[in-house]
């Protein structure tokens, strides 16, 4: 169980990203979070595995506080948490059988990761990754060689390597055309009933948090606004959390 | 209203924001407009008195003084004028100062402040500060415990002295003329209908056109150019660039053609025969003085059947064979020559037999390399040979310290930090020096020779590279990194995986550039010492020998060419 409980964050220009953020999100279930672009939705996941620093609040996860955690505590808890991003963050030069072997790495030891020594297991466990996200064929092509919906998919599998139990996905389909999107959110959802991850993602478009989401949490500068299942939002909720001119679209 | 806190003001159709303001940064602020404008000042008179001394009328009494230099005034006197005009001239509106400073004038808000105002603002400067700067100077003159940089410094602290006491950073002068003077951040009036002058008609663009017309007028002068003494001397550069296109590099094997004829010193009673003119053989005769004589004697000699226009050299040989050079000979077309000399002071014991030797050099054998070429060969390849090895080793020695100073990896905590400061400021230091200089202390430490030049480049390779390589570490994509440590990874692991992945493209490149470089500096660092081809070359330049200079100059040149499209490709093929 992931608690989130009084998180704000401050930037050092004065910029309220979050606060008083406070929910809880159970095991297993698949939250979206939505709001305009700089509502805090990507500071929020950021600051759950601690990429940025709170300025103040607690995140309590199965029972460890995150954000009390020393350097070595943190690693152990991050190998648990897994991400997805926007911008897919792949290494661009190195080939894609890397970069899923990348989501290993605080799982092995330091310096034979640095050699490039990994298990056979770990090998193996990296093509059946890709396996399952569909693009088994194209592990020793360079990461920038593929297109955005793949390197998404292949960012998944680096997630997937991981064997975490939450997964955390910063606006992943932001980059991709509607049936791209489509077939990512339909991978995460498979992670989600299958593999029983819980997973917190953060949209744009409002009918996919419909179609996917168990829970839509919806943030307007810094703030949580709703909270609740994704029928409950109606037009006056909507322009609530979207404000007065917005209109909602469609993604086909 | 107090510091560090905003106010929104409505004044008709203008909305004002005045944040709150910190009298240190507008006291910070006036003090930087106020220096440049006092430097820019100062820069103006001196540059101004130095294009004046350069008329006829002073240069002439420049030569002539001795004692007072023309046109004189102390420099204290020179910097309180400057002090004086400068608040003047910022008082009136925007100075070169404010403009760098980024200052503002405002009254009550509003950017619109009557130019009655501002120059009551400025008057009450200058009689602040004129009557002061007299005081002090006549206490000066009297007393010589004022000195002088007290009158300079001593009125300026009075006057801000008054800005740090003022909540706004107004100083006195301010708060009797009405007028705030601010930085931008302090107000900001958002008023888009006036459209504002160009830049060369205000007083700061006219002063920063001024300096710039006088800058380069000034440097004419200092750097002495002189385009008719280009034209006017070009003859005197001829016989140079024909000896620099003309190298030395191969030469026919010399063969000699000799000659010789008996000569005995003192005359005996049987002098020795005269030698005759063997038809088709080099012969040598002496057609005057006989074949005998003493020391000092005139004797003429004449040569045939040597080959035509041929150089050589003359020599006396004593009784025990030892050759002493007597001078140089040339054959004319038909292979003859003549030449007359005293016989020289030679050893031997009376009635011995001694000999003058002609020696013709022929170029008649097969093309073979000359000596200068196969040096030059020899060296260069010791110079190609220094490239790589400077290279090298500078870039293995500048990896690690280029992740020690690259900011976004190093300034997370005070201890790293701090290493980051020290090596960055350590690198800066190193690669000010230029690699000649470096390699003249290796000189002296490991002895002239290629280790020196090698340590030399070393070094600044390093520097550099320290520095190219940081910087390609601080600009690489912060997303890979945030992937990988979110994944649990430790920072050894991001900076593997992230990290290095990024940088080698840039790496590469650096590196290609930094060869390149390496091989031109090789090259000219045998000069002082270091090794390689310019040990060579400046040894021939010193002794006039321009022939065999060229021969160094066109190795190094082809060897750079070659070196650059050798890189040119690889770059290609790498990155």
């Amino acid at each position: 169980m992931l608690e989130i409980q009084h998180l704000t964050k401050i930037y050092e220009d004065g910029t309220r990203a979050l606060h008083d953020v406070s929910f809880t999100v159970r095991d297993g279930e698949f939250v979206i979070l939505i709001g305009l672009s700089g509502s805090g939705k990507s500071t929020l996941l950021r600051c759950i595995n601690r990429l940025v620093e709170p300025t103040s609040g607690k995140v309590i996860w199965n029972g460890v506080d995150i954000t009390a955690a020393s350097p070595k505590e943190l690693r152990e808890i991050r190998r648990n948490i897994g991400m997805i991003f926007q911008q897919f963050n792949l290494v661009k030069r190195s080939s894609v059988m890397t970069n899923v072997l990348s989501g290993r790495l605080g799982y092995v030891n330091t310096w034979a990761s640095v050699l490039g020594q990994f298990s056979k297991e770990d090998r193996q466990r990296a093509l059946a990754s890709l396996a399952r996200v569909g693009i088994s064929e194209k592990a020793y092509n360079r990461a920038d060689s593929l297109s955005g919906g793949q390197q998404q998919r292949v960012g998944i599998a680096r997630a997937l390597m991981q064997a975490p139990k939450l997964m955390l996905a910063d606006e992943p389909v932001a980059s991709l055309d509607p049936a791209t999107s489509h077939s990512v959110l339909k991978y995460l959802e498979q992670l989600n009933k299958e593999d029983g991850i819980t997973v917190l993602c953060s949209l744009h478009f409002l009918s996919l948090a419909r179609r996917y989401g168990s829970r839509i949490i919806a943030l307007k500068a810094g703030e949580v606004v709703f909270d609740g299942l994704p029928k409950d939002i109606d037009h006056q909720r909507f322009q609530e959390i979207y404000g007065e001119e917005a209109i909602e679209v469609e993604i086909a | 209203m107090s510091e560090n806190q905003n106010e929104v003001l409505r004044r008709g159709d203008k909305i004002i924001v005045a944040r709150g303001v910190s009298r240190f940064k507008v006291a910070r602020h006036r003090l930087t407009g106020l220096l440049t404008d006092v430097l820019a000042l100062c820069y103006l008179y001196a540059s101004v008195r130095l294009l004046v001394l350069q008329l006829p009328k002073y240069k002439e009494a420049v030569k002539a003084s001795t004692g007072q230099p023309v046109l004189y005034v102390p420099w204290a006197i020179v910097i309180s004028a400057a002090i004086v005009v400068a608040l003047f001239w910022g008082s009136l509106g925007r100075s070169l100062g404010g403009r760098m400073g980024n200052l503002e004038y405002s009254r009550n808000g509003s950017k619109e402040v009557s130019i009655f105002r501002r120059l009551l603002h400025a008057l009450l400067n200058v009689v602040g500060m004129v009557p002061v700067y007299i005081a002090l100077w006549w206490l000066h003159t009297h007393n010589p415990r004022f000195e002088t940089w007290t009158l300079v410094t001593l009125p300026l602290l009075v006057l801000f002295l008054w800005a740090l006491v003022d909540p706004k950073g107004r100083t006195l002068v301010d708060r009797i003329a009405g007028i705030e003077v601010s930085p931008p951040e302090y107000r900001e009036v958002v008023d888009v209908r006036v459209r504002p002058r160009p830049w060369y008609t205000r007083s700061w663009g006219a002063a920063a056109l001024a300096m710039l017309i006088l800058s380069y007028t000034t440097g004419w002068v200092i750097t002495k150019i002189d385009l008719n003494a280009l034209v006017r001397d070009a003859p005197r550069a001829k016989p140079l660039f024909v000896d620099l296109v003309t190298p030395e590099l191969f030469e026919r094997t010399p063969t000699d053609q000799i000659a010789r004829a008996k000569y005995q010193i003192p005359c005996s009673g049987t002098p020795p025969a005269p030698s005759e003119v063997v038809p088709g053989k080099p012969s040598l005769i002496i057609t005057r003085g006989g074949t005998c004589g003493e020391r000092g004697d005139l004797i003429a000699i004449r040569g045939e059947n040597f080959a035509p226009n041929a150089k050589g050299l003359l020599f006396w040989v004593d009784p025990i064979g030892m050759k002493d050079r007597i001078r140089g000979i040339q054959t004319d077309a038909d292979g003859k020559f003549e030449y007359t000399f005293n016989v020289p002071n030679a050893r031997g014991t009376d009635y011995e037999i001694h000999e003058v030797e002609a020696v013709i050099s022929v170029p008649a054998g097969p093309w073979r390399a000359t000596v200068t070429l196969r040096m030059v060969i020899d060296k260069m390849i010791e110079t190609i040979f220094l490239a790589l090895m400077a290279t090298t080793l500078g870039v293995i020695i500048s990896i690690p310290i280029s992740f020690l100073s690259a900011r976004n990896l190093m300034i997370h905590n005070p201890v790293s930090a701090t290493v980051y400061y020290i090596t960055r400021t350590i690198m800066n230091i190193m690669r000010s020096i230029e690699p000649l200089i470096w390699a003249l202390i290796f000189v002296v430490w490991v002895g002239i020779g290629p280790f020196a030049g090698v340590l030399a480049l070393t070094l600044h390779t390093v520097a550099a590279l320290a520095k190219l390589y940081s910087e390609a570490i601080e600009s690489i994509d912060p997303g890979p990194i945030e992937a990988v440590t979110a994944t649990g990874a430790d920072r050894i692991q991001t900076i593997a995986y992230a990290v290095v992945p990024q940088m080698i493209p840039p790496f590469i490149a650096f590196t290609i550039y930094r060869w390149d470089i390496n091989v031109r500096m090789s090259t000219v660092i045998g000069l002082v010492g270091g090794g390689g081809i310019g040990f060579l070359l400046i040894q021939w330049i010193n002794l006039l020998q321009y022939r065999q200079a060229a021969t160094a100059v066109w190795a190094i040149a082809l060897v750079v060419a070659i070196m650059d499209y050798a890189s040119a490709i690889v770059r290609e093929k790498l990155v």
